[in-house]
């Protein structure tokens, strides 16, 4: 993900140095409370104060209300509107012509290799959840992967491994945490208070993130930024159609993709797959009769395969959505 | 005597309930795997031949909706809270739209059928006599197949959907965030939802009959 700050260079826990340590830790403190994160902590703020002022009062608007979950939502519609611009002037150009210049199997390529550089990341959250096998999984795709092919194939993947998706927020789910308040991030899209904070801790955990500070080289430097942008251009170019389709069948996109968001991680955090009752997440109309929440989900899946859907591969981490 | 005769029927009942319990589970997971694939054999031998006009393919769109989808229950459901203070008149005409809106979102999408076939993985009994049925839409030249799940209830003896997650996304929930989000800007006014939804069915149709002019 494109993020504005780095770990400074004096950030060396391994030489014992306790102090050295607590003041790196306090710098990257102090960079978290510049940059964008300071900027959106603010608009939350600013949000819930103006929301708080007036949770409705009639009580079909308030059980509407309360089930959105979404008290800084005049400033999240705000967002959303220039998350929905950078997409326009930026985001769809730029993955036309990526889809237009490479073919399919290249554009394949990068997303496999964007997919093998997050396995760290990604095994560190199935050891944390109690996953064995899932690390397994993970350790075996990404030897596999990159001994063959430097990770551009996914070997393992047609071998019957597939890619599967993990990150800090399904950890802190996992461990019993609450989403949160819905938020929408500027350029990184829906998310909530839980999953924006397991985005700073993926950060951290990410080897790639230490070796981007640690190198001068301009494309260590700039990695996480390439990364992001590459991936959300890629996954902008799998979904024209899909995304095209829902903005003209919604007559409120923003709820529609607030929807869609939740549901898709309420997925993840299941990893998908299992038959079991889940109730739907945190929408429980009590209507006192039949009609009410009926949602016992049963599906789930590969999360590999999101993208032949749609909007919902694109709403973890892209601009639009 | 008395005793092993009492004791004789109640092992027969036993024996009995063993073997029924068991079969009538089956032969009700059966009928939901059936209508799930009856439903999708209709779909392409009816709705999917290329040939067809845009008005033909919504016609016959429209009578498998009447045949396999419980509109009353999922128009209530899509209201979310609102459904209670929601005048029957009103519903009616708000049921009316729904249809028209799914008729004019979904028919002409089976234009590009290109031979995709639906397997059933699982049925599973859910909460309220409710079954679950899972499906894979599998690709012809064996591309990522497409989990799709049928929520079904029996009405009046009869199967009917009332709910159907792709890739665990529901089309119900997604379509009852966005109404109850557009009712609450709009003080709860089912009317008001019913002139967007017209709105918004004439620029589909339009769009429509666009593209396949």
């Amino acid at each position: 993900m494109p993020s504005r700050w780095r770990p400074q260079k004096s950030v060396t826990l391994a030489d014992g140095d306790r102090w050295e340590a607590a003041r790196s830790m306090m710098s990257i403190l102090q960079r978290l409370s510049q940059g964008s994160l300071r900027f959106v902590a603010a608009l939350v703020l600013v949000g819930s104060i103006a929301a708080c002022a007036t949770p409705p009062q009639d009580p079909e608007d308030r059980e509407a209300y309360e089930a959105a979950n979404d008290p800084a939502q005049p400033v999240n519609e705000v967002i959303f509107e220039f998350n929905l611009i950078v997409d326009k002037v930026v985001l769809r150009p730029l993955a036309r012509i990526y889809e237009f210049v490479l073919p399919d199997i290249a554009r394949d390529g990068v997303r496999n290799f964007l997919n093998n550089l997050r396995t760290p990341v990604i095994l560190a959250n199935d050891l944390m959840q109690g996953e064995v096998d899932r690390a397994g999984e993970t350790i075996g795709r990404f030897m596999i992967n990159t001994a063959t092919s430097g990770g551009v194939f996914d070997v393992a993947g047609e071998a019957g491994i597939t890619f599967h998706e993990e990150d800090f927020g399904q950890t802190l789910a996992v461990w019993g945490a609450d989403e949160g308040a819905y938020v929408m991030l500027p350029f990184l899209g829906p998310s909530n208070v839980r999953d924006a904070g397991g985005k700073i801790v993926d950060h951290v955990l990410d080897p790639l993130t230490w070796w981007g500070y640690n190198d001068d080289d301009w494309i260590a430097e700039k990695q996480g930024l390439i990364r992001g942008v590459t991936q959300a251009v890629d996954a902008r170019s799998r979904n024209y159609k899909q995304i095209e389709d829902l903005e003209a069948t919604s007559l409120d996109f923003y709820a529609t993709v607030r929807s869609l968001y939740r549901q898709q991680r309420e997925n993840l955090i299941r990893n998908g797959g299992k038959d079991q009752d889940a109730p739907m997440p945190g929408l429980g109309f009590d209507m006192n009769d039949p009609m009410d929440d009926p949602l016992e989900t049963s599906a789930g899946g590969s999360d590999d395969r999101l993208e032949s859907m749609g909007p919902q591969a694109n709403l973890d981490g892209t601009a639009v959505n | 005597m008395f005793v092993v005769r009492r004791y004789t029927l109640v092992i027969l009942l036993a024996g009995l309930v063993a073997v029924t319990a068991p079969e009538a589970g089956r032969a009700s997971e059966e009928g939901a795997a059936a209508f799930v694939q009856d439903m999708a054999a209709k779909v392409v031998n009816s709705i999917a031949d290329k040939s067809l006009s845009l008005a033909e393919r919504q016609h016959r769109f429209r009578k498998l909706l009447h045949e396999g989808l419980d509109m009353e229950h999922v128009a209530g459901f899509v209201l979310g809270p609102y459904r209670r203070r929601v005048d029957p008149s009103d519903f009616a005409e708000f049921q009316e739209v729904l249809e028209e809106f799914i008729v004019q979102s979904y028919a002409w999408r089976f234009r590009d059928y290109a031979g995709q076939t639906l397997e059933v993985v699982s049925v599973r009994a859910a909460q309220r006599g409710r079954e679950i049925v899972k499906s894979h839409i599998l690709q012809p030249n064996g591309g990522p197949s497409l989990e799709v799940s049928w929520t079904l209830h029996k009405k009046a003896g009869d199967y009917k959907v009332i709910d159907i997650q792709v890739q665990g996304l529901s089309m119900m929930t997604t379509q009852r965030d966005e109404y109850v989000e557009f009712l609450r800007g709009e003080n709860g006014r089912l009317q008001s939802l019913v002139e967007a939804l017209r709105k918004q069915n004439k620029a589909l149709a339009q769009q429509h009959s666009h593209q396949s002019s």
